[in-house]
């Protein structure tokens, strides 16, 4: 039994003719006289029987020129790659590079400049409030043109009511 | 052992194609060609028997020669030369299987899948039909397996490669050859009884 179990480890390499000598008679002897292990290795002379057959292909008469045809292409390639493209490689990702960096950080420059999206964030809302009153305190006109106030204002000052209709310092 | 014996002859080829290499390596076009010229068909067997279609053999087998040519700087001597093309070829094979299962992904829908490409040529056409048959039952057979199984069963069986040949191309212990080839046998015992 023992037999069996050591003859059918090694019937695999025995059929592809890797035991040495002594294996090869002992396994011989085995098989000669074991009808199991006969039969398992009969199946397993099918299995090479299954895939025999399968015929050569030949290459292209012109496989070698086709090579050799693949090889000059490439050695065109990279000859053109080595003396124009890799040279110019260098300041190309330079000026890449400098385009990149000078949009980002021109984009970011102004979105900390002028973000209308930030006056309705609320964090940043009382700072922007300030900013926005001081402006409308800047064009505003206590006494416009025409009104009482103005002419209060020119009778009061006597000023020139050409002169003086132009904002007023409080 | 006899000088003429096979595995002398094998030895001088082995010698003879390191040799080339040297040359190759230092840019000799005629040592190369002369290499394309041993070895094509060799290859051209061998990567058919794992993609089962000429037409990617065909390519494939251009590109391991450009992949040699390129590679040959790198080429140590002490390496078998067999092993090393072999080794090229394995990896190209892979390489386009893994594509052509994406790319079969995205074109399952399609009904104009690209079949593979099994004429071969033979000479009358009732030989033609009969060896197609054979040659297509043959390839349903090897498709069962797993690649690494595939791979040690084309190099044993149809490149007649040793198990020490094997183990260097693949990487494995002898003894994992071995395993791999005895699951090989299984699988396509049980492909056959269904």
């Amino acid at each position: 039994m023992n037999k069996c179990r050591d003859v059918r480890k090694k019937l695999s390499a025995f059929q592809d003719g890797e035991v040495n000598q002594i294996q090869k008679e002992s396994i011989e002897t085995h098989l000669r006289s074991c009808r199991e292990c006969k039969k398992q290795f009969t199946a397993m002379m099918h299995t090479y029987q299954s895939i025999d057959k399968l015929p050569q292909i030949e290459p292209d008469p012109i496989f070698t020129q086709q090579v050799i045809a693949r090889i000059n292409k490439t050695s065109l390639q990279d000859h053109f790659l080595n003396n124009f493209l890799r040279p110019l490689s260098i300041p190309a990702a330079m000026v890449i590079i400098g385009l990149l960096s000078g949009t980002l950080i021109g984009s970011l420059v102004i979105q900390n400049q002028l973000n209308p999206l930030e006056l309705s964030s609320p964090a940043n809302y009382p700072d922007r409030e300030n900013i926005v009153t001081s402006l409308s305190l800047d064009s505003f006109n206590a006494a416009p043109p025409g009104s009482i106030a103005d002419g209060f204002l020119h009778v009061t000052l006597g000023t020139n009511m050409d002169t003086r209709n132009h904002g007023v310092s409080l | 052992m006899s000088e003429s014996s096979p595995e002398k002859k094998y030895q001088k080829k082995i010698q003879t194609a390191e040799d080339l290499m040297q040359r190759v390596a230092n840019g000799d076009r005629h040592a190369f060609t002369t290499l394309v010229q041993v070895h094509q068909n060799s290859i051209l067997n061998f990567i058919w028997r794992l993609m089962g279609d000429k037409t990617h053999a065909e390519d494939l087998s251009q590109d391991v020669f450009l992949r040699v040519w390129k590679s040959a700087p790198k080429y140590e001597k002490r390496a078998k030369f067999s092993t090393w093309i072999y080794r090229i070829a394995i990896n190209l094979c892979l390489n386009k299987k893994r594509t052509l299962k994406i790319k079969n992904m995205f074109l399952t829908s399609l009904p104009l899948k690209r079949q593979p490409q099994i004429n071969t040529d033979f000479t009358t056409p009732e030989n033609q039909l009969l060896k197609a048959e054979q040659t297509r039952r043959i390839f349903d057979i090897l498709n069962t397996l797993p690649s690494a199984q595939r791979i040690a069963v084309t190099l044993k069986f149809y490149q007649g490669l040793s198990y020490a040949e094997i183990s260097q191309i693949l990487d494995r212990s002898i003894p994992a050859v071995d395993a791999l080839l005895v699951r090989a046998k299984k699988n396509i015992q049980k492909k056959i009884r269904k």
